[in-house]
């Protein structure tokens, strides 16, 4: 019966060790409850002690950074384009009392926050035209603006009501809705047509332009190979007549006397048939023999 | 029976604790000892471990090697590798080194203007920062997608789809790793991402053919450009190869010329001096000289004076 009572004590020691003492990780938040009520809580890690259950009990709660990655929805802009956009969230915890009295657990909480900043973006997205998501002007896209503003809106609303903080709101798809598609790739179509065109017709263009350019260079080069040569051609010919000039002033007439003989002989050769009268002066001689009387006559 | 059985172990445990109580001490001893053995623990060469005594961390980063803490439950360590590469792909799954392209949901992505593009890549990354690793989020892996596709969504928001086929791809490399890695440090994952590399940028199959014709379009005008550029060249080089002829030409003939008349003037002017000498002699030498070397060859009608008159020359 003694040892009954020894090994009952040993027993009731061990569950009370075993449920007053904890060890809180790095990572987690403990509220401890009496009979349903919250009565402490312990966001520091280490070894910590509580009255034995059932007086006191413990919940555990996630101090870490959690994701949540709902479906994507569509929403339509200030231009009145639909989009299809998903987005996540990451939270975390940081007043576990209003957590657990609010939300309670990781599924309502992330239904709720999917809530807030699905209506956030939906507003957000009504704000401003598509451009400022999707444009290939960088001054106009004001995608992280829109998140900033739609996380600040977000926690005011998040960190009062129910102590979780949202760290960050980011897009990680835009997308145009199912029915659009065909249209969109219609027009990418087209769009790649007017480019194929716009290069055939460039590629023509410019291939006229350079080809009445090289025309145009070539009657330049030669024009100006002619104005030159003629220039070298005057230069040859003045310059040839200065030399004549120069030495036939020296005597005129005995130019004259040797270039009328080298007429002659360039001019009248085997083809000439001279005419001779009797009484030319070449045949002076071979008429009168040096007499004055025409012997032949 | 169970009593039986009970009692039996009963009695064994007696029979050992009567005849060897020391033994049971001896036993206890040892299982203390192993107890306080197994805090012993090795930090692997790529390793980086953290330390905690009930949970709370007492040491961020153990550094490789052998260490000790006390035993369980006081205190533990946690291990992570930060060399490692690990490996997210986007809009691709590997499996068993085969790449299987994911849906459109997931492949396909939509450019500044309003273009829809099959879009795969490939990060890598390693834990920089094991304490935030470890503790400061849950599934740090997966938030390395997400950041990357939100860092992706940004950027091809910003880039036409001719930029991101061509030149952009290197800024999309680029500006992903830097967002996604802006991402990831605002949330304190402990993860630094080591490289992005794109896998496929590429238009879907529905515009496939459209695209291949703006190629080939931009080959056609290429060619075109080239055929002229090459006409060009002939052209040119042709008439700068006639502009050179005409003014080899025109030298020569300046040459010709001018030596010409050098030669003429000399011989002249060595005749001349020889004509100074006597010139009437020289006169009617020269004369005959030449008459006679004509006479030669030509045919002659000799006529008497009477006839000249009657004559008529037909040339």
């Amino acid at each position: 019966m003694k040892k009954i009572i020894i090994i009952i004590l040993i027993l009731l020691g061990i569950y009370l060790v075993a449920t007053s003492m904890f060890a809180v990780d790095e990572s987690q938040y403990v509220l401890i409850f009496q009979f349903g009520r919250i009565v402490k809580v312990i966001d520091k890690p280490g070894l910590h002690w509580k009255l034995p259950e059932p007086i006191q009990t413990k919940l555990t709660l996630s101090k870490k950074l959690l994701l949540y990655d709902p479906a994507g929805a569509e929403f339509l802009t200030g231009d009145k384009k639909s989009i299809v956009v998903n987005y996540f969230l990451s939270w975390k915890i940081i007043d576990p009392v209003k957590f657990f009295k609010t939300l309670k657990s990781k599924i309502t909480a992330e239904a709720t926050l999917g809530d807030i900043v699905a209506s956030e973006i939906g507003v957000a997205l009504g704000n401003y035209p598509l451009t400022a998501f999707l444009s290939t002007k960088p001054e106009e896209i004001k995608i992280h603006e829109v998140l900033k503003d739609i996380l600040e809106k977000t926690n005011k609303e998040t960190i009062a009501k129910y102590g979780v903080k949202i760290v960050d709101v980011e897009i990680k798809r835009l997308y145009f809705p199912e029915e659009n598609k065909p249209a969109v790739f219609a027009r990418m179509y087209s769009e790649r047509e007017r480019i194929a065109t716009k290069y055939r017709s460039e590629g023509q263009e410019q291939a006229r332009k350079i080809k009445a350019d090289a025309e145009y260079q070539k009657k330049l080069i030669l024009s100006e190979a002619y104005k030159k040569a003629e220039k070298i051609k005057g230069e040859g010919d003045a310059l040839s007549l200065k030399i004549y000039a120069k030495a036939y002033q020296k005597d005129p007439e005995f130019y004259e006397f040797l270039r009328t003989l080298q007429a002659y002989e360039k001019t009248l050769g085997k083809k000439t048939t001279v005419i001779l009268s009797k009484d030319s002066k070449f045949m002076e001689l071979f008429f009168k023999g040096g007499f004055g009387k025409d012997e032949t006559r | 029976m169970k009593l039986d059985k009970f009692k039996e172990i009963l009695e064994d445990f007696k029979y050992i604790t009567s005849y060897g109580k020391k033994f049971g001490l001896i036993f206890i001893i040892i299982i203390f000892l192993l107890w306080i053995l197994s805090g012993i623990y090795v930090i692997q060469p790529e390793e980086r471990g953290v330390l905690l005594r009930f949970g709370k961390v007492i040491q961020e980063e153990v550094f490789p090697g052998l260490h000790y803490h006390l035993p369980w439950p006081i205190e533990k360590s946690k291990k992570v590798s930060v060399t490692s590469v690990r490996k997210v792909t986007i809009g691709y799954t590997e499996k068993e080194g085969k790449i299987i392209p994911s849906d459109y949901w997931e492949l396909q992505r939509v450019t500044g203007d309003y273009n829809i593009i099959n879009f795969r890549m490939l990060l890598t990354y390693r834990v920089e920062k094991p304490l935030y690793y470890l503790f400061k989020v849950t599934n740090p892996d997966v938030y390395v997608k997400r950041a990357a596709e939100a860092a992706i969504v940004r950027v091809l928001g910003g880039l036409s789809v001719d930029e991101a086929f061509t030149y952009g791809k290197v800024k999309i490399q680029q500006e992903t790793k830097k967002i996604a890695q802006e991402i990831l440090d605002s949330c304190l994952t402990g993860i630094r991402i080591i490289s992005t590399n794109l896998q496929e940028i590429s238009p879907p199959e529905e515009v496939a053919v459209g695209f291949k014709d703006v190629q080939d379009a931009k080959a056609e005008m290429e060619k075109f450009i080239n055929e002229a550029r090459s006409y060009y060249n002939v052209v040119t080089s042709q008439a700068k190869a006639e502009a050179y002829e005409m003014i080899k030409q025109a030298e020569a003939y300046k040459k010709n010329k001018i030596d010409q008349a050098l030669g003429e003037t000399s011989y002249f002017l060595k005749v001349l001096s020889e004509y100074k000498k006597n010139p009437e002699i020289y006169k009617k030498r020269k004369y005959t000289e030449t008459i006679e070397e004509l006479a030669k060859k030509m045919k002659k009608i000799i006529i008497s004076p009477e006839m000249k008159e009657k004559t008529i020359i037909i040339k």
